[in-house]
């Protein structure tokens, strides 16, 4: 048995970079054995073994449960494992990596704008053509699931292994599900995604494996990797507020902080403090900043926060439920 | 040398002794029978044969694998009834004129997965074949018969039955076998839909009784039922394609009523091509045409909400069957003349059955039986309430597209039912 936390992420390519910049920033940066090595460590945290693997590798090995935890696309994390709620905890979006698998038919089938015309569509298709509706992809499982949503069962899919947007005009397929980022290959291909057809808005994440081992030891181990990234993420969406407060400003302040999700980083418990310091949510920041003027406080100053650290993990805390203890 | 250790567990001694089929004739019993003892250990009824023929073979078994009794193991072993086989079964329904059907195990997976519907897709077990070919472990046994029938290129009535294991994946721990006995029965091509049904419900129920189950609820369902209600709420023939095809594929209800209560609307666009020409297999008069369809259809008055929801609640409706008609006209569905119709058609149905149960044990259900998308119309289940979540011992009902789907040349009628031997056996030992 294993003591030691193994961490899969992107071996090559835009994602290995942004896997790369998020876990430096983190200060637990990746250290890849030789640049195109498949080991590597964490520095500061000797405990795990950094593997590099492809993308949808990843994705079949937290299956698996070859791995504890990964970083790779949710589309690949839903496509390559079945069963997937009860194997893989999605733990947190990474803000990067962004990826629509969508459904797209050519354009000038202006009849159809929605999933059910492409149901009604396939209803005919055989007796009209002799042959079923073909759907290009290769994410069998996703097209499956949703397709099934929306009643379609008259189909047949066509696995892609590359350049599946060009299925409708080589006359391979009628359709596809593919990713798409920008729309802009779809529209060169004179394809167009029915109004309902986005299957999955997919964005890169870090999962952990239910299947892998999960021994005391490790866990600590993810404790300590969760302490230090969630420090960084915290840090991307909160920041820091300061307001003098007056006599008799406490209880409204205890108010303002549960409606507003803050945290105070002053004393609350005396009611002695002369400044309030608080931790508010950026994007609330302005909602919050009013109600202060509206108190009287015609000035409140910002400032970004490099690293928050908290005692509790919230990762941690999502993953630990969801393990046998 | 090194010493060898003795056997721990039942799963490494029937391989030991040569794997499932081998210890399966050794000891008279069917291949399921061999899977549960992987999993639950030896029955006490067969330890003392395996004993002897580990002796003779010079084995060395650890004492818990054929001595001691597991304490989770389930009481029913050591009262098991002997042992039914399939024969049995088969035997009676050739007596009553079935003709035996061997199908083969393997078989092309695109049948089922293009036949079966999304529930029982997942529940396929598929593979490749060194050609490249996608294949898979029989689910059912029909679809094989039907393909065998379609083979033989007769087309004439037949009346065919057959026994065999059928593979579904289960996810673990759910308690239920990957692997079964299926025996079926089916007739194609019949030429009287009301005989030929009722044939295949007293042959089953015959089966059954020679099994030891007579005691059962029947829960049936009739898509021509939620067809003739539509019927009588005037939808556009859109609407009603739309809902039907939503309703046969469960899942997909919600959806087709939404796009029926809010139609989305239909933006006008500009379509230059000529009448000819090809976009990606169809052509530019057909895109055309159900263009021009739709923007007709838009203008059709849509479903109210609250019908909407009458449907909905229909669809989840289960009742004894005396009570079916009253629990429509409850929901404020019209109860029309299409209606009527198709509840005559079901009390008809009904007045057979009632000649063998109690009329408290005939019950509508409108949720069952729509996960296998072969069926049209009529469908029923035989329940044995006191097995939990292995209760339906039985199914079976019309499936008149299937042959032509397989590709018979035209709509030929069908009908058939089958029963899962092991849950069969469970039932009988309660009972």
């Amino acid at each position: 048995m294993t003591e030691r936390l193994s961490l899969a992420v992107p071996s090559k390519g835009r994602l290995e970079e942004q896997v790369n910049a998020l876990f430096a920033a983190a200060d637990v940066p990746l250290q890849r054995d030789g640049s195109r090595g498949y080991r590597g460590q964490l520095k500061g945290l000797l405990e795990v073994d950094l593997i590099y693997l492809s993308a949808s590798e990843i994705a079949t090995r937290l299956g698996e449960g070859a791995i504890h935890l990964g970083v790779t696309g949710e589309d690949l994390i839903r496509e390559e494992i079945p069963d997937v709620e009860s194997r893989v905890v999605l733990l947190q979006e990474l803000g990067f990596g962004h990826a629509n698998v969508v459904v797209a038919i050519p354009d000038a089938w202006i009849d159809v704008t929605h999933m059910a015309d492409l149901a009604e569509v396939a209803g005919d298709f055989r007796q009209r053509h002799g042959h079923r509706l073909r759907v290009a992809t290769k994410y069998i499982q996703l097209t499956q699931d949703f397709f099934a949503t929306h009643g379609i069962t008259d189909y047949t899919i066509v696995q892609s292994f590359g350049a599946t947007e060009g299925a409708p005009s080589s006359g391979a397929a009628e359709a596809i599900v593919d990713i798409t980022s920008t729309g802009a290959t779809l529209v060169a291909n004179q394809l167009r995604v029915p109004e309902d057809g986005v299957i999955l808005k997919s964005q890169a994440n870090l999962a952990a494996s239910l299947e892998a081992n999960w021994s005391s030891g490790v866990r600590d181990t993810a404790w300590q990797l969760f302490y230090r990234l969630e420090a960084y993420l915290r840090a991307q969406k909160q920041v820091e507020i300061c307001f003098p407060l007056a006599r008799g400003d406490h209880s409204w302040l205890h108010d303002m902080m549960s409606q507003t999700q803050a945290h105070a980083l002053h004393d609350m418990e005396t009611e002695r403090a002369e400044t309030a310091r608080l931790l508010v949510h950026a994007n609330r920041l302005p909602e919050i900043s009013q109600k202060l003027h509206q108190r009287g406080k015609s000035i409140v100053s910002a400032q970004p926060a490099s690293r928050i650290f908290s005692a509790e993990s919230e990762l941690f805390a999502t993953l630990s439920a969801r393990l046998p203890h | 040398m090194t010493s060898i250790s003795p056997i721990q567990s039942s799963s490494d001694l029937i391989r030991a002794l040569g794997g499932t089929r081998i210890v399966a004739d050794y000891l008279g019993v069917g291949a399921p029978a061999i899977s549960n003892y992987r999993k639950n250990g030896f029955p006490a009824r067969v330890r003392l044969q395996l004993a002897e023929l580990c002796a003779e073979r010079g084995l060395a078994v650890a004492p818990h694998v054929l001595g001691v009794t597991l304490a989770t193991q389930d009481e029913n072993w050591r009262r098991q009834a002997p042992l039914m086989t399939a024969d049995q079964g088969m035997d009676l329904l050739e007596r009553a004129g079935y003709q035996p059907c061997v199908t083969s195990i393997l078989q092309p997976a695109d049948p089922f997965i293009e036949l079966m519907g999304e529930e029982m897709r997942r529940r396929l077990f598929t593979f490749s074949d060194p050609r490249g070919d996608t294949l898979c472990l029989r689910p059912d046994l029909t679809i094989p018969t039907a393909r065998a029938y379609i083979e033989a290129e007769a087309f004439t009535p037949q009346y065919l039955c057959y026994a065999g294991t059928a593979f579904r994946y289960q996810p673990r721990g759910a308690g239920k076998p990957e692997e079964f006995t299926q025996i079926g029965l089916e007739i194609l091509n019949g030429q009287d839909r009301k005989a030929d049904e009722q044939n295949i419900l007293i042959s089953l129920f015959d089966v059954l009784s020679e099994l030891g189950v007579d005691r059962f609820t029947v829960t049936v369902n009739d898509l021509d039922l939620f067809s003739a209600i539509l019927w009588d709420l005037e939808l556009s023939p859109r609407q009603h394609k739309r809902l039907m095809r939503g309703y046969a594929h469960g899942s997909a209800f919600d959806t087709a009523l939404d796009a029926v209560v809010s139609p989305p609307a239909r933006p006008t666009r500009d379509f230059t091509l000529s009448d000819d020409d090809m976009i990606a297999g169809r052509t530019a008069a057909e895109i055309k045409a159900r263009y021009d369809a739709k923007l007709t259809a838009a203008e059709q008055a849509p479903l109210a909400p609250a019908r909407a929801d009458q449907l909905r609640a229909f669809a989840q409706l289960a009742c004894p069957v005396d009570h079916l008609q009253q629990a429509i006209v409850d929901l404020g569905l019209p109860c029309g003349a299409s209606t009527q119709a198709a509840l005559e058609a079901i009390d008809q149905r009904a007045a057979f059955l009632r000649e063998r149960l109690a009329s408290e044990d005939l019950v509508f259900a409108a949720g069952r039986g729509r996960k296998l998308a072969y069926y049209t119309g009529f469908m029923f289940e035989i329940n044995v309430a006191a097995l939990g979540p292995r209760q339906v011992i039985a199914s079976g009902g019309r499936y008149d597209g299937l042959l032509r789907a397989l590709g018979a040349p035209g709509d030929l009628p069908a009908v058939g039912a089958a029963l899962a031997l092991e849950r069969v056996r469970e039932a009988a030992q309660k009972s």
